[in-house]
């Protein structure tokens, strides 16, 4: 009776046991991962994405002053060279618009920030970094207005 | 111990929360009270009204005399109104409640007929003295028995802008299409040229559906240029050689981001243009023209001289007779 009851016993100190090492497994596999942050506070994360997708320049009406939105599905925006070819419609006051942009990833920077006042007379250039800021790419963008 | 400090805690509380200034307080005890409302909640212009709405009653006989003593004097057409509105089926009625409704100076008053509750309108038109200023006002009501009710408004800032509706433009050559900001008006050639006045004008109002400055045509539509913005004019308008050519910052915006229920004469857009817009507005790197607006639209603008900085609201547009109607505010820097 005794040493039925030690048994008894020692499956429960068992069982307590692998319960415990399971809910630890679990809580292991299942907890987030912490990624660093950079001194912006924002996420460095693993992703080597690093391109631009769509860009767009807006006038004082915040309306968009371009003939075509260039994208990389259309050409205007090449990946390779890193480069951006738009064409602003005629009366666009060059001097001052808002330039932005879709970036291949939502955790991609752009250096420095759009969305500021900008004078695009000459070209611009901005650089994309990628999620894990291991990648950097110089873009180019040139607009010209039409005449 | 508890209890006393909860009934004092209690009782600091309901002071803060249903206290009230001493005239309000004066004149609940009293068996006469009577309360305002400001109507006008667009910016203060001179020249325009600040409309309120004075309610009265008392338990005391009937109400007698009634009045308002403004900080500064009102200009020609402050006055009470001598009828009561109210709203039956979506309509205004009137009902005459008051006679011998007078403005001398600071003091405007009105004499109750016969009746022991009511609310009068009183309309103060905002003189040229008030300009920048601050002014405020105290409404008073006595009764058949002799009682007193008063209550004394806030402070309100008038605006130091000029206001100017519905000016008419014609984009044709004989037309009234060159306009001064400083003069809030449009003049055509022939009265620019009459008067030497080519060193006013600010902006020409142009119209036409294209614009082809060199094998292209692009879209135009109707566009506010300044005498010195080269090759935004449409093909055979020419600002004669002689004129003084002065460049005015613009700045373009459309109505889905800026509106001006004043300028655009709708109650329902409680949104405007106050002085403060016109001073923060920046004009660095501005164009010197703005063109394909449409309804709506509306162009900031600051003169070659930065005497004037305004806002030009858009109110029609007319394709087929080369027309525009506008509107402005203006504020003068120095």
């Amino acid at each position: 009776m005794n040493r039925g009851y030690k048994q008894m016993l020692l499956q429960m100190k068992k069982n307590l046991l692998l319960t415990i090492l399971g809910m630890a497994a679990l809580y292991a596999a299942s907890s987030c991962r912490k990624y660093p942050i950079d001194k912006d506070g924002l996420l460095i994360t693993d992703n080597t994405s690093c391109y631009m997708s769509s860009f767009n320049l807006v006038g004082s009406d915040n309306q968009t002053v371009l003939v075509t939105t260039p994208t990389f599905a259309n050409g205007l925006i090449d990946t390779v060279k890193c480069t951006v070819t738009a064409i602003a419609k005629f009366g666009t006051n060059i001097s001052k618009v808002k330039p932005y942009c879709s970036l291949g990833a939502n955790d991609m920077l752009v250096e420095p920030f759009m969305g500021l006042w900008t004078d695009f007379n000459q070209p611009k250039t901005y650089t994309l970094v990628s999620g894990n800021r291991q990648i950097r790419k110089l873009y180019t963008i040139t607009v010209t207005v039409q005449k | 111990m508890k209890r006393t400090a909860y009934l004092i805690g209690l009782l600091a509380v309901s002071t803060a929360i249903f206290g009230c200034k001493k005239n309000e307080i004066e004149a609940r005890n009293k068996d006469l009270t009577g309360s305002f409302i400001k109507r006008t909640v667009a910016p203060l212009i001179v020249g325009e009204k600040i409309d309120f709405a004075y309610g009265m009653g008392t338990k005391s006989g009937k109400l007698s005399a009634v009045q308002v003593t403004a900080s500064i004097a009102g200009a020609t057409g402050t006055l009470w109104e001598m009828v009561t509105h109210r709203t039956v089926n979506a309509a205004d009625v009137t009902t005459l409640v008051a006679r011998n409704s007078q403005t001398n100076g600071n003091l405007s008053t009105v004499s109750i007929i016969d009746t022991n509750a009511t609310t009068l309108r009183y309309a103060y038109i905002t003189p040229e003295a008030a300009r920048g200023q601050k002014v405020s006002f105290e409404f008073a009501v006595t009764n058949s028995a002799g009682d007193r009710s008063s209550v004394r408004t806030p402070e309100y800032q008038i605006s130091a802008m000029d206001m100017k509706r519905s000016i008419p433009l014609v984009g044709t050559a004989a037309g009234a299409r060159y306009f001064s900001i400083a003069d809030m008006r449009a003049y055509t050639l022939a009265e620019v040229e009459a008067g030497n006045l080519s060193a006013k004008i600010d902006f020409v109002y142009a119209y036409a559906p294209t614009i082809t400055p060199g094998t292209a045509a692009y879209t135009y539509g109707h566009s506010l240029v300044s005498p010195a913005a080269a090759g935004f004019l449409p093909n055979g308008f020419t600002i004669p050689a002689a004129w003084t050519r002065k460049s005015t910052a613009m700045e373009k915006k459309i109505g889905t981001w800026v509106y001006d229920g004043q300028l655009k004469g709708d109650a329902n857009s409680n949104i405007y243009i106050d002085d403060i817009d016109l001073q923060k507005q920046n004009f660095d790197g501005s164009a010197n023209y703005a063109i394909t607006l449409t309804n709506d639209g509306s162009v900031f603008m600051k003169t070659a001289d930065g005497r004037y900085t305004a806002f030009v609201y858009i109110n029609s547009v007319n394709n087929s007779t080369s027309t525009a109607v506008i509107s402005l505010k203006r504020l003068q820097n120095f």
